[in-house]
């Protein structure tokens, strides 16, 4: 009792000095914690931006090796090869090697993989048998080109398709995909000519349930509209993987990937093993590109990268500039207030007080002093975490794809790409660990504090420090 | 009579830069159980530092100072704390109360050491301690609103509280004005007779030593001895 009777008055007597030092405490703790807030926001508003990329429970996404216009081949990759050039019937459209007359709307519809090389079927499988993995599962993902032949020329269009392993719907883009009309795959549509639509994209290409639409030269059957996460550039449609196989082609040679994906979805049986696992495809196929969600951020550019950036490194560094300052304020006033109570010490210990009795004594001033500056620092944090929710400005992610299309033009080939740029909203949040974190720093500057202020009591003897002042 | 404090050729060192100061030069002294001695000496002749020696809160440079027997010098820290918390009590010439606290809390701080336990008990020895000292009715005050000869009624309290045998006072007259002081020294040869204590008194004030059984003085760190 005496204990807090004791650290109370000694606290009110500086209160000033103990509220300033608080106060250190509180913004170096204030400003770790916003930073911390503000790093989960753009860390959740990556991880929502990923995620749509290839499906929530996958951990690793092997592909093909995705191929150039320089390496084309039949059966070698490679997207949509267009050209135009005069025939023996005049003017005519190259798409893939096969030559059509110009006349005047006609619809060149292909369904190619534009991005990936195709891997065997096969593999999945065995990825599937590797001892770190839970489950794998195989897609397609293609894009559809349709080009109209007209007399007012106009670009070609395309949207994204995604063969979807039906059997799987837990790995894959579709996973995280939510039925906002009409119904989802059932295991009975897999060799079935029935799709499964983006919301956004069926309402800006008036595509409702239980219509159709042409997809490599067949009409499918729309059965439901999907929505999926704006942070991503997710597919435009979905329809069974064995479709996808059935229709699609490689190359310009147009060779067939009936016993092909180009994308295999794996899941890890641990985020711990997520390296292991990368390892092991590496070896067994060592031509594809295995991306995990480290390497998948990279593929992310905008403001939202920026923001990343920002957080990371300029407010990481400022907090501990700041928590460093702090705890240096905090030291040097414990430590001169100790050097003015050298004469209250050396009387203690002149009426037997130990000097581990007096150590505690300052220590939990000290820590009182760290506790208040902790519940300062926490209500700052919060308040920070809100300034920034009221007035951060959405940030922006861009995607960049290929589109596939290699372009035979009379000023040489292009291969035009597309950028997906969407909005996130950043909402930075103060999360539990963040919280304790801090607490722990504000009480660890104020246990600093006490640590050098205890050293300096350590070495006071008692006839000096009555002598000094007496 | 008993021998409370024996010393035997007791000095103290200390070095200031190159130069090296003998505070206590080969003191020789003998204190009685219940005797009060004070010792004398201008500033800066060794007074202090003797009644520091003889407090434990200094180690003689060579000598021994014995109290009840025990060899100060070679006790360990934890043993010297000990004794100062339990045999010996301290009045300093500036009181030297903890100003945060008050006079009942101050004076209750010379039994944490003690360990005593009971709230009550402990509020019990302080009540009686300070109306001993004719403060029962300022047990609450902190020391800013007592007057300096209130505060050393206080210090005193504090010293007396955990029942020493031997009490060392520090010019405790020192801040006093004449009436004060007269009323202080009064007051401590009246607990010294009804407790039986040992006093050391250290002042270079004549009229106060004049009231001491014995008186020694200090010069140069030599220690005289007068009847």
């Amino acid at each position: 009792m005496f204990f807090f009777i004791y650290l109370a008055r000694e606290l009110r007597r500086r209160l000033r000095q103990a509220i300033f030092i608080a106060l250190g405490l509180a913004i170096g703790v204030g400003l770790v914690l916003t930073v911390t807030a503000a790093a989960a926001g753009v860390k959740n508003a990556q991880a929502d931006v990923l995620k749509g990329l290839y499906g929530v429970g996958t951990d690793v996404t092997v592909s093909g090796a995705a191929p150039s216009a320089g390496t084309q081949g039949p059966g070698a990759g490679g997207g949509t090869k267009v050209s135009l050039g005069m025939g023996p019937g005049g003017a005519q459209m190259c798409v893939n090697g096969k030559c059509r007359a110009l006349k005047n709307g006609y619809t060149i519809d292909n369904l190619g993989s534009p991005s990936y090389s195709p891997i065997s079927a096969a593999a999945v499988a065995k990825i599937a048998t590797l001892h770190d993995v839970t489950a794998a599962a195989g897609g397609m993902l293609l894009t559809d080109n349709q080009t109209t032949i007209s007399s007012n020329p106009s670009p070609p269009t395309s949207f994204t398709v995604d063969g979807a392993d039906i059997g799987q719907p837990k790995l894959g883009p579709l996973s995280q995909a939510a039925v906002s009309s009409g119904r989802a795959f059932t295991e009975s549509d897999a060799d079935k000519n029935v799709a499964l639509v983006d919301k956004g994209y069926a309402a800006s290409n008036d595509l409702k349930v239980g219509g159709t639409m042409k997809i490599g030269g067949t009409k499918f059957t729309i059965i439901g509209l999907i929505a999926q996460s704006e942070g991503s550039n997710p597919p435009d449609v979905y329809i069974p993987l064995a479709r996808a196989q059935a229709l699609a082609e490689q190359g310009p040679a147009g060779g067939s990937l009936k016993s092909d994906v180009n994308t295999i979805y794996v899941t890890a049986a641990s985020a711990s093993d997520i390296s292991t696992v990368q390892q092991e495809i590496a070896k067994l196929l060592p031509k594809a590109q295995i991306t995990t969600p480290s390497s998948l951020a990279n593929q992310v550019t905008g403001s939202l990268t920026s923001a990343a950036k920002l957080a990371n490194d300029l407010g990481k560094w400022l907090s501990i500039l700041v928590l460093i300052a702090a705890f240096a304020v905090a030291v040097l006033l414990t430590m001169a207030a100790v050097a003015r109570r050298v004469r209250e010490f050396g009387t203690l210990k002149a009426l037997g007080w130990r000097g581990r009795r007096i150590i505690a004594q300052v220590m939990g001033e000290s820590l009182a002093v760290g506790i208040l500056g902790a519940a300062l620092g926490v209500g700052l944090g919060f308040a920070g975490a809100a300034v920034i929710n009221a007035i951060a400005p959405s940030l922006s992610a861009t995607l960049t794809q290929a589109t596939g299309l290699h372009m035979m033009t009379p000023n040489g080939a292009i291969s035009p790409t597309t950028s997906h740029t969407v909005s996130v909203p950043l909402s930075a949040s103060v999360g539990g660990a963040a919280l304790g974190a801090a607490v722990g720093l504000a009480l660890l500057g104020g246990l600093l504090a006490g640590a050098f202020a205890s050293w300096r009591i350590g070495r006071l003897r008692p006839a000096d420090a009555i002598a000094k002042v007496g | 009579m008993t021998p409370v404090y024996e010393l035997t050729g007791v000095s103290k060192v200390y070095r200031a830069g190159a130069r090296t100061v003998e505070a206590v030069a080969d003191v020789n002294l003998t204190v009685d159980d219940g005797e009060w001695i004070a010792v004398r000496g201008r500033t800066g002749h060794g007074k202090s530092t003797l009644l520091n020696l003889l407090g434990g809160l200094d180690r003689p440079s060579s000598g021994r100072v014995q109290l009840d027997g025990a060899d100060l010098g070679r006790l360990s820290d934890a043993e010297l704390t000990r004794v100062r918390a339990t045999a010996i009590g301290f009045i300093f010439q500036t009181f030297n109360l903890v100003p945060t606290l008050s006079a009942a809390e101050n004076v209750e701080a010379a039994l944490i050491p003690l360990r005593v336990a009971g709230a009550a008990q402990r509020r019990r020895r302080v009540a009686a301690a300070l109306d001993s000292v004719g403060l029962a009715d300022r047990a609450g005050h902190l020391p800013s609103e007592l007057s300096g000869g209130q505060q050393q009624r206080v210090a005193i309290a504090r010293a007396l509280i955990k029942e020493p045998k031997v009490l060392l006072a520090d010019e405790p007259t020192g801040n006093l004005d004449e009436e004060t002081r007269d009323e202080i020294i009064a007051l401590m040869e009246k607990l010294w007779r009804e407790r039986g204590l040992t006093l050391v008194l250290v002042s270079h004030d004549a009229a106060i030593a004049r009231r001491a059984q014995r008186t020694a003085v200090m010069s140069r760190g030599h220690l005289a001895l007068r009847s």
